[in-house]
């Protein structure tokens, strides 16, 4: 067909990228990913993006932008409303093929199918079957579809702690996954930490179900999925944990809230945390030596 | 039990109105001010968005007037609102303050825990005064709207600067002293009556009519904009606000609570620019200023706080339709840091920019929004 | 006779405050002051006035005001326009380029860019929050560096090899190029880079999503300095005018608007006349309390009378002032 998508490797790609591939393989579309975040593709977002969006939003963007001059005119940008019963993402979630879209010469072309499982968790299978189909076959879309659910539930799995069990000297890592897992911005947490003798644990790494269950103790139910694993989890194993390192994005809607009832809770239980914020500007040093400092408290407890 | 709950324009004369109703002694706190925001900043986190840091100051300033009990609404949209009154209980417990917190959340959401909320309100208040209540905050609802909607048509033309704003609050105050239904229609027809004849007589062109949206608290709070309305309707402007507080409730509340709320109208006038519903009211931000050029309104201007995700989205989206349409349009952003020297300025240069255009094309040909099609400004 | 009619316009913004006299027929610039506000306005306003009347014999038959201060210089003065600094500059610059579609002002404490589409402000907007775009970051850096602010555009203009200064915020800009000196690169090349990173910074805060197209004006304090000229010349890929008289241009637009205000209206000139340079100033501010708003109120005084009032919500205490 000689159709290629590209993948901004941004927001829910760190989160969906095996569904999402195998899907496009199974569909027969040949796809090309925005390579890892980097210096030039953060200040292609931010010099473009509007004043007040959050940091992986620009992220966002300067992949998204980043693809487009490269010449590819078809751009993989789903509207991920609810990946979870009666729950949201974030507002910017439900308009960011739109975002997108302003943000692109008329030519380039938006492959945005709904993903919204407030109300019926299948939603997105007929979303992405009906989306499938237009690119390729029916049959072929079911297969592709099934083929990637598949893909993304083993991948899911592999991303547990093994044995169930949490790791002795444990720090908890909360924030959003695609803030977390993009090294560009975590980079530095997993490397001071590496050489610590702690080990960090993030929510996607203990199981969906009993963070589920532990969120339930909240006064008010979480409705933003991010925000109700991060409480869920900091619930799950407060007792259990040295410390809670929470990373947060300036000007994040949910993290601002979230951020702040993570604090709380920690100093309920006395575990100690730290919360650090990311934007454009923040160098690297301002945040390792926070970091560091916060790294040889544990350790001085620890001994103490 | 005294109650209080937080500040949001004229809002307070019918929640006033629902509690007094049903037998409560009601705590309505200070109107905000810079002393508000101080209190409310200290204690809220940095980063959270102006609205809660200005509610936070407004507990605590009813706090010291005697309110031992607040009530706010919840909700479980994608927008912060929803969690705003779980993070404020917990800033408020932390603080080691005694308030304690009721929030009402919509029906649907969790309707074991509404009764039990309602039973906790009722308990001391009497079941059989509910629809008296209701229907007599209902009607001040509807009485401050159609005041403040008839101060903005009058304020562009007033004789004297800021008497707009001194009647309409004294017709305020009328409307909040009533007792009964008939007594605050009786206050609305008179103060609609002093209103128009604050007006000049003759003289002065055609007022220039610029469409505000954005996000609701900010477009109804007049400390949190920096009484935006005002500042326009000074420099002959006929506001036309597209956000109505009447209709909120009719559509969030009466028709919401059972699920029979729709925003397919809104999704149909947006259409090319925005696919549907991203919280709050982004939506209806991109919707109604498409219709308002459609109007024939002159410009549009958006208020939001600092970091409002829906109106960002639909700030990003706001230059497509003024594009398209030919529009302009105004983007203003509040926070605690917002100066008053360069709102001002960024307002009167906006008003200049749509009067210098509308001399070159129109020369002098405007139409008032009364009875538009749209119907905004309409009462 | 001996008197010259002109106009006066003035300008008084946070770090400047300017004065222009201008011809009524040519409209010309006849004489022009630019002066440091130092936080007292009034007190600016009023040498300003002194040295006018010093300079010249000067029959003022119309005033304008305009810049942040432009309400208090209004009723200090008597003027017939107040305007907001926006439509001031537009006005100056189509005065001086009617086929001007963009203006880019970079002043102490703020920066601007204003859109200009067949004779009328289409769009614009100002900088928000960061002070890397404005004049008094450039001061800072030349102070640091022990160069006079004035020499800053001909050493700029040296370079060879601007070097890169990254950051979009002072405060990493300011620690980047102390690394880069550090380095060993040259003063023109730093100063050359921080031209650029200064031009990036306006160009992506305040020009975001603009279309720029020519002719471009550059003016306001910043427009003296030859670096940011050309660096904003290779970024933008068109050329970009100074106006003579860059520095005062809010001034000159609002003596062009007070001139076609009255022209329009027929009116005289509501100036108080020179005297003002004699007299003495105070203002005065209380909370009023007579209501929970507490509405701050500013009393501007005129040798001990009350002369302007404003601050009030519901128009309490308002001594005239309907300026418009």
């Amino acid at each position: 067909m000689g159709l290629t998508v590209g993948i901004p490797r941004a927001l829910f790609y760190y989160q969906h990228a095996p569904f999402w591939s195998t899907f496009f393989e199974g569909l027969g579309l040949e796809t090309v990913e925005s390579p890892h975040t980097n210096k030039e593709i953060l200040d292609l977002g931010s010099a473009r993006a509007v004043d007040g969006c959050c940091l992986p939003l620009k992220v966002f963007l300067g992949h998204v932008l980043h693809l487009a001059d490269r010449g590819i005119d078809t751009i993989f940008v789903p509207k991920i409303v609810s990946i979870v019963r009666r729950e949201y993402i974030c507002p910017y979630f439900l308009g960011l093929p739109d975002f997108a879209r302003h943000y692109l010469p008329n030519h380039v072309r938006i492959l945005d199918p709904v993903v919204d499982k407030r109300r019926w968790s299948w939603q997105w299978a007929r979303s992405f079957v009906r989306f499938g189909s237009d690119l390729a076959s029916f049959r072929q879309a079911v297969r592709a579809f099934s083929k990637a659910q598949q893909r993304q539930r083993d991948w899911e799995a592999k991303q547990l702690i093994e044995g169930h069990e949490l790791p002795k000297n444990a720090v908890l890592l909360l924030g959003h996954r695609y803030l977390i897992e993009d090294r560009f911005f975590s980079g530095s947490i997993f490397d001071s930490f590496s050489k610590s003798g702690f080990h960090l644990v993030m929510a996607h790494q203990l199981p969906e179900p009993v963070l589920r269950m532990y969120a339930r103790r909240l006064q008010k139910r979480m409705f933003w999925t991010s925000g109700r694993q991060s409480l869920g989890a900091m619930e799950y194993v407060a007792d259990h944990i040295v410390g809670v390192v929470t990373l947060a994005s300036f000007a994040c809607g949910t993290d601002s809230l979230v951020s702040d009832l993570i604090q709380r809770r920690a100093r309920n239980a006395g575990v100690p945390n730290i919360v650090l914020h990311l934007d454009e500007h923040t160098g690297a040093a301002g945040t390792i030596t926070r970091l560091e400092a916060f790294i040889d408290m544990l350790q001085r407890r620890r001994t103490s | 039990m005294k109650i209080t709950f937080p500040h949001m324009g004229s809002l307070y004369i019918p929640v006033e109105a629902l509690f007094q109703e049903l037998g409560f002694e009601v705590v309505v706190p200070p109107p905000c001010t810079k002393r508000t925001l101080e209190l409310g900043s200290r204690y809220s986190p940095e980063i959270a968005c102006l609205p809660l840091k200005v509610m936070i100051g407004n507990y605590l300033e009813a706090a010291e007037l005697g309110a031992d009990t607040i009530a706010m609404i919840g909700g479980c949209g994608p927008c912060r609102l929803g969690y705003y009154a779980e993070v404020q209980r917990q800033i408020l417990a932390d603080l080691g303050s005694t308030l304690d917190m009721v929030v009402i959340e919509t029906p649907l959401e969790n309707p074991s825990r509404l009764a039990r909320d309602a039973a906790k309100i009722l308990g001391r208040g009497k079941l059989s005064r509910v629809p008296r209540a209701l229907i007599l905050a209902w009607e001040k609802l509807k009485a401050c709207e159609s005041l403040e909607k008839t101060a903005l048509r009058v304020r562009p033309k007033e004789e004297k600067p800021g008497l707009t704003t001194r009647v309409l609050e004294l017709a305020l105050q009328k409307v909040r002293q009533a007792a009964a239904v008939r007594t605050v229609h009786k206050a609305v027809q008179e103060g609609i009556g002093e209103l128009w004849a604050v007006q000049e007589k003759h003289g002065r062109q055609d007022p220039i009519i610029i469409g505000l949206v954005g996000e609701i608290y900010t477009v109804f709070e007049p400390f949190v904009n920096l009484r935006l309305e005002e500042r326009l309707g000074h420099l002959g402007v006929e506001v036309a606000r597209t956000i109505s507080l009447v209709q909120w409730v009719k559509d969030h509340v009466f028709k919401g609570s059972i699920g029979l709320y729709r925003t397919t109208h809104l999704e149909r006038s947006a259409e090319g620019f925005l696919s549907g519903f991203v919280g709050g009211h982004g939506l209806e931000t991109i919707a109604r200023s498409n219709e308002l050029a459609n109007c024939g309104a002159a410009g549009v201007v958006q208020i939001l706080p600092f970091t409002c995700m829906p109106e960002v989205i639909a700030q990003a989206i706001l230059p497509d339709v003024s594009r398209a349409k030919e529009l302009p349009i105004l983007s203003l952003v509040v926070d605690e840091h917002t100066g008053e020297a360069g709102f001002q300025t960024r307002i009167e240069a906006f008003v200049d920019l749509l009067s210098r255009k509308r001399r070159e094309a129109y020369r002098g040909q405007t139409q008032s929004l009364f009875g538009s099609r749209c119907g905004f400004g309409q009462y | 006779m001996g008197k010259h009619k002109a106009y006066l316009g003035v300008d008084v913004g946070s770090v400047s405050t300017n004065l222009v006299l201008i011809d009524p027929e040519t409209d010309r610039v006849l004489t022009k002051l630019y002066l440091r506000t130092n936080g007292d306005p009034i007190g600016t306003v009023v040498k300003g006035m002194q040295k006018l009347a010093e300079a010249g014999e000067w029959e003022v038959v119309g005033v304008g005001t305009t810049g942040s201060g432009r309400q208090l210089a209004g009723v200090m003065l008597g003027a017939d326009v107040v305007k907001n600094e926006i439509t001031a500059h537009a006005v100056a610059a189509l005065k001086h380029n009617p086929k001007v579609s963009t203006v880019i002002e970079i002043g102490g404490q703020d920066s601007k860019i204003i859109l200009i589409r067949s004779g009328v402000v289409s769009d614009f907007a100002m900088n928000t929050i960061c002070a890397a775009g404005t004049g008094s970051f450039l001061d800072q850096q030349a102070m640091r560096l022990g160069i006079d602010i004035r020499d800053f555009g001909r050493i700029a203009l040296q370079a060879r090899h601007p070097v890169r200064i990254a950051g979009r915020c002072t405060v990493f800009a300011e620690s980047d190029m102390i690394h880069k000196q550090q380095l060993g690169h040259s003063i023109p090349d730093i100063l050359a880079g921080l031209c650029e990173a200064m031009v990036r910074n306006y160009l992506s805060n305040v020009g975001k999503g603009k279309s720029i197209e020519p002719a471009v004006l550059f003016q306001g304090g910043v427009a003296a300095n030859q670096g940011i000229r050309k660096a904003l010349e290779k970024a933008l890929g068109l050329e970009v005018e100074v106006p003579i008289n860059y520095d005062v241009m809010g001034a000159f637009g609002a003596a062009v608007l007070a001139k076609e205000r009255l022209q329009a209206t027929g009116d005289k000139t509501r100036f108080g006349g020179f005297a003002v340079a004699r007299s003495s100033f105070d203002s005065f501010s209380w909370e009023c309390e007579d209501c929970p708003n507490n509405c701050e109120i500013v009393q501007i005084r005129r040798d001990g009378r009350p002369l302007a009032c404003w601050g009030s919500r519901c128009g309490k205490h308002q001594v005239s002032s309907d300026s418009a």
